[in-house]
């Protein structure tokens, strides 16, 4: 279990990033953080991998606090960030240095074929297409087997067609273990085909402004009048967000027959 | 209908015999076109000589130059010179690449140090390095210490610059990518710090190189009794303008054969590289 304990972020800049956050997050569950610019998302996301310590309240997994990156989560940025002087395959290995090198290369053949680029092993990265490199990026994440796969806007720089590609792929390298999904974006039609929760939050400073619950069965049809009708309140839930003169809710599934339209 | 354009398999065969023509053109013509040049001014010069249009005294032409290096290599004094300079130029590069590669890395890597050292080495940096040699020649003597020490001088700069810039300028993006996977500090710098300054530090090592070759020159202007740069001072004063010039081809080709030595032994760990020069340029 996962849990934001009241958890906020000041920067040194005096930049008031992140008020008092709190949520728990079951195992093996997907979330998806929305909300315009400036509402803390990515700072929430990097206060829980531990690159960044946050001003208050506490981040703990299965009951560790955590203060710096932890061996059970992992993370995706919106960039591959892949190590441009190693090859694919010793990318995605990256985060098995300890393990012996047999072991590794088991792993890392078996991630390769599991992202589909077993042929791209001995490549460089700088040879990849963005989604090719973006697809290695998780593999390298999702290789060590987190328990808490973080991702910040991991396919924001992709086009439409590969963008909807490696959202379904990812629910697929998902459900291989179950990790729990941490996903920040600003897309609504990702938020709804992914998570299982959609945290809303709303600006300066940063903090939750709505929770819709998505419960729709996978693989979810984006096309169907159901999906519509999440999307329309995670929508509306995000106008409203950015309406400074409105009271903070935090509704449950039903946030969307409350409001007008 | 589909716009495809199916090639007859003559047709293909001629392409792939066009392709490796024009391979075989990058690889050897295009060398050769540097060669141009300089090949086109001494055949030039040669001929205005052998036509007597010029007496080539103070300007020899080159059969002339190469004639001087035969006659000292045949008499063993060329070896002896070059093995001279060569060991100067070796041993202040070593030391100058240390002292260049540690500063450099603490600087780079620990802020208070870099504020403590940094300023003075800027300082000293912008003296001109030659302004040394009187100092030198007192602390450390006339012969090989002092030589050695100026060289080292001219060497470290760059490398420390170039260790120090690299270093600051490592992606913080891509530390970050280390401290998700949780790299301790040694390992920090061995898998993440290390290859990513690689190409700034073989450039630095590059252009210290090429300093180094330019002050064992200076070094040898002051009193060697042997060495490349004493045949130039020896040529001056008894008058021997072809072996001035000889000494200068000789530096030359020596500079350019250790540059290219550097390069070769880089060329592997840096393939990864996606720059413009490594696909030949435009």
């Amino acid at each position: 279990m996962l849990a934001l304990n009241e958890v906020g972020k000041t920067y040194p800049n005096g930049v008031h990033a992140l008020e008092r956050f709190s949520a728990e997050i079951r195992p093996g569950e997907i979330i998806a953080i929305i909300g315009g610019s400036g509402c803390g998302k990515s700072t929430l996301l990097r206060a829980i991998a531990g690159l960044d310590r946050a001003s208050t309240g506490m981040v703990t997994l299965d009951n560790t606090i955590i203060t710096s990156p932890h061996a059970k989560i992992g993370i995706i940025f919106q960039e591959p960030r892949l190590l441009p002087w190693l090859s694919v395959a010793d990318n995605i290995g990256f985060g098995l240095a300890e393990l012996p090198a047999g072991v590794r290369r088991e792993r890392v053949a078996a991630a390769l074929a599991r992202v589909g680029l077993t042929d791209k092993a001995a490549a460089w990265p700088r040879e990849l297409s963005g989604g090719q490199a973006q697809r290695v990026a998780i593999a390298r994440a999702l290789v060590p087997q987190p328990e808490v796969l973080l991702l910040d806007e991991p396919f924001s720089a992709l086009d439409a067609f590969t963008r909807r590609d490696l959202q379904d792929h990812l629910l697929d390298l998902w459900a291989d273990t179950r990790p729990t999904l941490i996903l920040v974006t600003h897309d609504v039609d990702e938020a709804v085909v992914l998570a299982d929760r959609v945290i809303v939050m709303r600006p300066r400073p940063g903090r939750l402004f709505a929770e819709i619950t998505v419960n729709l069965a996978r693989p979810r049809d984006r096309n169907s009048e159901l999906f519509d009708t999440f999307k329309r309140r995670v929508l509306t839930a995000l106008d409203r967000s950015l309406d400074r003169n409105v009271r903070d809710v935090t509704d449950k599934s039903n946030a969307g027959e409350a409001m007008w339209w | 209908m589909a716009m495809t354009v199916d090639l007859p398999a003559l047709d293909q065969g001629d392409a792939g015999a066009r392709r490796a023509a024009a391979a075989r053109w990058s690889r050897f013509a295009r060398p050769a076109l540097g060669l141009a040049l300089p090949v086109a001014l001494a055949l030039g010069w040669e001929l205005v000589v052998h036509l007597g249009w010029s007496n080539g005294r103070l300007v020899p032409p080159p059969s002339k130059v190469f004639a001087t290096i035969m006659e000292l290599a045949k008499s063993g004094e060329l070896t002896r010179h070059i093995l001279a300079t060569l060991w100067r130029v070796g041993a202040g590069f070593v030391l100058g690449v240390v002292a260049g590669t540690i500063m450099g890395a603490i600087s780079g890597y620990w802020g208070l140090a870099r504020r403590l050292l940094d300023p003075t080495v800027q300082a000293l940096r912008a003296i001109p390095s030659i302004a040394w040699v009187p100092l030198f020649i007192l602390w450390l003597g006339i012969f090989e210490t002092s030589k050695i020490a100026l060289i080292a001088v001219g060497v470290f700069f760059p490398v420390y610059l170039g260790v120090m810039g690299a270093i600051l300028s490592v992606d913080r993006k891509v530390v970050e990518v280390g401290r998700v996977f949780r790299l301790s500090g040694f390992a920090m710098i061995r898998r993440i710090l290390l290859p990513a300054v690689l190409p700034a530090y073989v450039v630095s090592l590059r252009v210290g190189l090429g300093l180094g070759w330019m002050f064992v020159v200076a070094a040898e202007f002051m009193g060697a009794s042997e060495g490349l740069g004493y045949l130039l001072i020896d040529g001056q004063q008894l008058g021997k303008p072809a072996q001035i010039l000889a000494a200068i081809v000789i530096f030359a080709i020596l500079g350019k054969l250790t540059d290219w030595l550097i390069e070769v032994a880089a060329a592997p760990l840096l393939r990864w590289q996606d720059a413009f020069g490594a696909r030949g340029g435009a």
